[in-house]
């Protein structure tokens, strides 16, 4: 891995420093610049930017480790780096790398104890997904990989017992002989596993019903009662309109949400990001091929409201309300859009994570 | 966060961007009302989103002209697209029939003739992904490429040896492995180890697995004719965009697709066809991974293809949309690109033996070359130039 090209602040500004420890809330995303050059930016909830950091390709999520802060930005597929970095930008950035034969996918979690890295990677040579495994107390020296028992694993999640990931398997197999080019959509297979990361076991699986196979579900969220929800992303014909939204709940199934006709059209068949609200009653729905943000109620999938947001995508909670961000720069809770300042020089990238 | 209006929409310019700022709507009240399909895979990589001022003036005219583009990429290329399919897929049929009754050398060649005349066919019609085309997996069954774990050649392999007989009905071979029964089969029975047999022996297996295949052919290309003739909600969809449209609110959406089509086309000529074989490192190069590599017509459908684009180019009047004082210049461009490519694409040498030449390899490298700078052109000039800006999420799902 060249790690040439990433220019990095060590060291705060004193304003940055000063609002670092005055705000409640911060938010990482990747992102790219006017000039095509991709970057990770750290936000306050009002969006001034605290830092910023290069990256040597396009990232696409960051995973925060729950006990020092520290940061892993991921390259989106098929990159094969990681960026970890303090949230305070108080030390050397480090990168690293999949090994050869694997790719990110552009997600994954830590540990609760914050010594281990799970990331979605693609052992492309034999078409399957795998969880890689990092050491986080050995600049993230890889420990081993895991089976995502699916192909195509996008995002992952830590569940509540600390010893459970789930991970949203796309089902979409791709080589980098072939870019970014779908090489099975006839037979692809999506689904939601609950993997022990301990032995590997496959503990539950949830497959969408047969005719809806090419729904590939990405993006998950755990919610404050032990339940999962999804996204998807359909691969299928133009007049599909099949739901796109849904709630697993670990022993007892699948609950797909019936969405209004107009509001689940305006998704596009394209969940970018997906956000359940910690208090517990919403989730938030992105499509930036749709310019949509849908809200859900939690408990049964009711439309609670529907906004509109050119390219937005990236989404998180801040203790009230989900904040949001755009491909033309919008950051900021949702419903004030207009009212933001934002970053019109910036694309931010699909997700944003709340540190 | 406190005090501020979360209920109010906001329709205000952002200066800095000229983009719209988001704005809730509430069910029912949208201004260009809510009804927008789910849309698939096919969904444009471009989003139209105006960047200056002047581009707002310009999303006006791109509703204004949508409607006949549309029209005009339907009725000029697309539907006679597939009825040349129709036209060719009944042809190979033919021959595969008189072969196989009356078996001769020169009968197969009339086979392989009619073969490559359904490859010129297909190329000419596959940069057409949305519509009935996804229905029933007709992509992948019409020609699975890559595969990359040889799963066709296996059961290929095994269907001639076991002399398998469920796969001598057309009908039946619809229901099986899309690696089996597409021009990827028909390629190793028509030009593969053991084909030369094909002109011996009446209503040998081979033939009639053939004739199978020919015939299933015909039956989805008749089937994608029909979609685009009599689907009514299709046709409705694709001629008529605006808010009533559930996938192409707009005019905006409805010519930004049109341009999506073109440049996934390339993209895909240039990293699926063309990287397949052509490496960085000449070590590497694959010439037995290359699309149809046994009958020889890789270069024949990668030039069909792109000469398809072309045409699609000129037949849908993309050019309208250009601002009068660009069109000539970046429609220009855009058309010497294209005869340029397409006469590099043009030579009789095999896939294998351009690999193995310096001269041909070099001319791999400057077609590899040339697609990157039309890709370049339509993502930057030509997008740009109608106010389309390249939308940052859209490469595809992630």
């Amino acid at each position: 891995m060249r790690a040439a090209g990433v220019i990095f602040a060590s060291m705060l500004a004193p304003k940055s420093a000063e609002a670092l420890s005055r705000t409640d809330a911060i938010y990482a995303s990747a992102f790219m610049d006017p000039g095509g050059q991709y970057g990770l930016a750290v936000l306050t909830e009002d969006g001034r930017i605290l830092w910023k950091a290069a990256l040597p390709a396009r990232g696409h999520d960051i995973a925060a480790c729950p006990i020092s802060g520290r940061l892993v930005v991921f390259a989106r597929r098929p990159g094969t780096f990681a960026l970890a970095v303090d949230r305070d930008a108080s030390t050397e950035p480090l990168l690293f790398s999949t090994p050869q034969n694997r790719h990110f996918y552009g997600h994954g979690v830590f540990s609760r104890n914050g010594r281990l890295l799970f990331a979605t990677e693609n052992d492309f040579d034999n078409a399957s997904g795998v969880i890689g495994i990092y050491d986080a107390t050995d600049r993230f020296r890889r420990l081993g990989e895991l089976s995502s028992h699916g192909v195509g694993p996008h995002e992952i999640l830590m569940m509540a017992d600390g010893k459970t990931i789930a991970v949203a398997n796309g089902g979409i197999e791709t080589h980098p002989d072939f870019g970014r080019a779908k090489l099975n959509l006839a037979d692809m297979q999506p689904s939601l596993v609950l993997i022990d990361t301990e032995t590997g076991d496959l503990n539950e699986v949830f497959e969408l019903p047969k005719d809806q196979h090419r729904l590939s579900i990405r993006h998950i969220d755990n919610t404050t009662d032990g339940a999962i929800v999804f996204g998807c992303q359909n691969q299928g014909a133009i007049t599909d309109n099949y739901p796109l939204v849904g709630k697993y709940r670990p022993g007892e199934g699948a609950q797909l949400f019936a969405v209004p006709e107009a509001e689940n059209s305006s998704l596009r068949g394209y969940v970018g990001s997906i956000c359940a609200s910690k208090d517990g009653t919403r989730i938030a729905v992105s499509s930036p091929k749709g310019n949509t943000i849908v809200v859900l109620s939690a408990a049964n999938g009711a439309l609670v409201d529907r906004y509109e947001l050119k390219g937005g995508c990236g989404l998180a909670w801040t203790g009230d309300d989900f904040m949001a961000s755009s491909a033309f720069g919008h950051f900021g809770e949702i419903g004030t859009f207009g009212s933001h300042t934002g970053h019109p020089e910036m694309a931010f990238d699909n997700h944003m994570t709340a540190l | 966060m406190k005090g501020r209006n979360r209920r109010k929409s906001h329709d205000q310019d952002n200066g800095g961007a000229g983009c719209k700022r988001g704005r809730r709507v509430l069910p029912g009240f949208g201004r260009r009302g809510l009804r927008i399909a789910a849309i698939a895979a096919f969904q444009s990589i471009v989003l139209a989103l105006p960047t200056q001022s002047p581009a707002q003036e310009k999303i006006r005219s791109l509703d204004e002209i949508s409607q006949p583009l549309m029209i005009a990429a339907r009725d000029g290329f697309i539907r006679p697209g597939y009825g040349k399919l129709v036209a060719a897929s009944g042809g190979l049929k033919e021959a595969v029939s008189a072969l196989c009754n009356k078996p001769s050398s020169s009968k197969l060649d009339e086979v392989r003739r009619a073969y490559a005349d359904l490859v010129s066919a297909w190329g000419g019609i596959e940069m057409v992904r949305f519509g009935p085309v996804l229905g029933d997996n007709v992509l992948d069954r019409f020609l699975f490429y890559p595969d990359r774990k040889g799963r066709g050649l296996k059961q290929v392999q095994r269907a001639l040896a076991t002399e398998d007989q469920t796969v001598l009905s057309a009908a039946q071979l619809a229901g099986k492995s899309v690696a089996l029964q597409g021009l990827g089969t028909l390629d190793f029975i028509l030009s593969g180890s053991g084909s030369d047999d094909l002109s011996v022996g009446d209503n040998s297996f081979r033939c009639l697995f053939a004739g199978s295949i020919a015939g299933n052919l015909q039956t989805m290309a008749v089937t994608l004719e029909d979609g685009w003739n009599s689907d009514a909600q299709f046709i409705g969809m694709w001629s008529d965009p605006g808010p009533q449209n559930t996938v192409f609110n707009d005019g905006r959406e409805a010519v930004a697709h049109l341009l999506s089509t073109i440049v996934h086309a390339l993209e895909a000529v240039q990293q699926v066809r063309l990287a397949a074989f052509l490496k960085n490192d000449p070590a590497k190069d694959r010439p037995r991974s290359a699309v149809l590599w046994r009958s020889q017509n890789t270069l024949r459908l990668m030039r069909a293809n792109v000469e398809s684009m072309a045409r699609f180019y000129d037949i849908s009047m993309l050019e309208e949309a250009l601002p009068d004082k660009l069109r000539q210049d970046v429609s220009g461009d855009i058309r010497r690109q294209f005869k340029a490519l397409i006469e590099a694409m043009d030579t009789d040498q095999t896939i294998a033996e351009m690999l193995s030449d310096d001269a041909g390899r070099k001319r791999l490298i400057e077609i590899r070359q040339k697609l990157d700078a039309l890709i370049l052109t339509f993502y930057g000039r030509f997008a740009k130039a109608i106010g389309l800006r390249v939308g940052f999420f859209f490469a595809d799902g992630d």
